[in-house]
């Protein structure tokens, strides 16, 4: 039986990765920030951790809880928005810095602090979260700056990850859901359970030599 | 051209800032220092036409492992390499926009792109340069249909003296986004 831990799964996309895992029959690890996520976590059918991605200690503490335990994937799915409607002059290097706490080096910590786990697991995938926001060279309306600038470094940053552990036999990818309804999006876009079916069957057929690439929730690649 | 060089206490932007003097334009070259501030250099450079706003570094920072890399080493490589440049260009738009065929510059490097995969170690650099490109771009698609011509030159090498008198030349060329140091467009 496979397992895997998905981080920040209170809500939206990671909640129903949680679901679709549990249906599939994985042993699923999810983590909230907060009591009544983590009981939400529960009622779903899965082991419930504590995480703030943000928190250096916290993903000790969790990578603690789980050691000894293989994991076949992690999904650091995790993520702001930051203040969308800053205009372009008005986002700070504050901002920036609030941003890419959470969706870089948050999620870039925890999957490293994970990395015994994926190397005792037998599929050995590290996942975390990519957008077409991501994409610099589909970018013709500009907006959300610190987002974009974010997930682009993400790619940068899983580009590197994947050369490092190739040797390791672990596959890094990053995954990229489509507008999907969920609180960050205002609840437009496509229903969270169609993205997360086409993820999922993604997940299924990842191995290393997908290693390095962004794929989205139809199997296709995200341009850079 | 009244050019502006931020970034002279690197050899990359004193070189580049000698260039332009040499050729007889009128340059003005910030240092930067790790206490400075885009506002407080903004103000600094007054409210006064730019023609040429040029960004350069020589940051060269260790490789780390995954493991290793930490917080703080990574919010001051966003710090320095993603926000100070996104954000002095937004602070000096209007000195932009009374220059003459204005031009905003940032001088990379062509290992920040995602199309070589082989960049292991490299989580003090790599990323925040790649975000650099994409608020760039965001500062392209804003500011492009104003007259401000928006562009990133991605070097291999920073020390490659031949690429660096090259630059001005390349600067004036570029008609794509992104091109590396001899001018050819390169991909994200
Ligand atoms: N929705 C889309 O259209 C879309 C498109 C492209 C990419 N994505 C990406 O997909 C991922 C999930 O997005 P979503 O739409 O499901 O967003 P969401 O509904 O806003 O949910 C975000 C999740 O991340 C958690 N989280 C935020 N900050 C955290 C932190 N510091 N520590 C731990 N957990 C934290 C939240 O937990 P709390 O409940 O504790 O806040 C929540 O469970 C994000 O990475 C997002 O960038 C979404």
């Amino acid at each position: 039986m496979s397992t895997i831990l998905i981080a920040g799964a209170s809500r939206g996309i990671g909640r129903e990765f949680v679901r679709q895992f549990v249906a599939a029959g994985w042993t699923v690890h999810a983590t909230a920030r907060d009591g009544t996520g983590a009981a939400v976590l529960a009622a779903e059918g899965a082991l419930p951790h504590r995480l703030d991605i943000t928190d250096d200690a916290s993903i000790a503490a969790l990578a603690q809880e789980l050691a000894g335990r293989p994991l076949d994937a992690v999904i650091a799915n995790a993520g702001i928005s930051g203040d969308l409607s800053l205009p372009l002059g008005a986002v700070s290097g504050a901002e920036l810095a609030r941003v890419f706490d959470t969706n870089l080096f948050g999620v870039l910590r925890l999957v490293a602090a994970l990395k015994p786990n994926l190397r005792a697991g037998e599929r050995k995938l590290a996942l975390a979260m990519s957008s077409l926001m991501s994409s610099i060279s589909s970018n013709d309306w500009s907006t959300q700056y610190a987002y974009r600038a974010s997930k682009t470094a993400l790619n940068a940053a899983w580009r590197s990850l994947a050369t490092e552990w190739r040797p390791e036999g672990i596959a890094c990818v990053l995954l990229r859901p489509g507008f999907v309804k969920t609180d960050m999006t205002g609840h437009q876009g496509m229903e969270v359970a169609d993205s997360v079916a086409g993820m999922r069957a993604v997940v299924e057929g990842l191995d290393l030599s997908d290693s390095g690439r962004v794929i989205g929730y139809d199997g296709l690649d995200v341009p850079w | 051209m009244r050019v502006t060089i931020i970034g002279t206490e690197s050899a990359l932007g004193a070189a580049l800032a000698a260039e332009y003097a040499a050729a007889g334009h009128d340059v003005r070259s910030v240092a930067w220092s790790d206490d400075a501030t885009p506002e407080a250099v903004a103000a600094a450079l007054g409210n006064v036409p730019i023609d040429r706003l040029v960004f350069c570094d020589a940051i060269d920072p260790p490789d780390r492992t995954a493991e290793a890399v930490g917080r703080a080493e990574l919010g001051a490589a966003l710090a320095r390499l993603t926000a100070l440049p996104f954000r002095l260009a937004a602070l000096l738009r209007g000195q932009l926009a009374a220059g003459t065929e204005p031009r905003l510059v940032l001088v990379s490097r062509r290992s920040a792109t995602m199309e070589t995969e082989d960049g292991s170690g490299r989580y003090l650099e790599r990323p925040f340069r790649a975000a650099a490109h994409a608020l760039w771009r965001c500062l392209s698609v804003e500011w492009g249909p104003a007259g401000i011509a928006c562009r990133i030159v991605a070097l291999d090498d920073p020390d490659d003296r031949a690429a660096v008198a090259a630059l001005p030349t390349v600067i004036e060329a570029a008609s794509v986004d992104l091109v590396d140091g001899t001018g050819a467009p390169l991909g994200w």
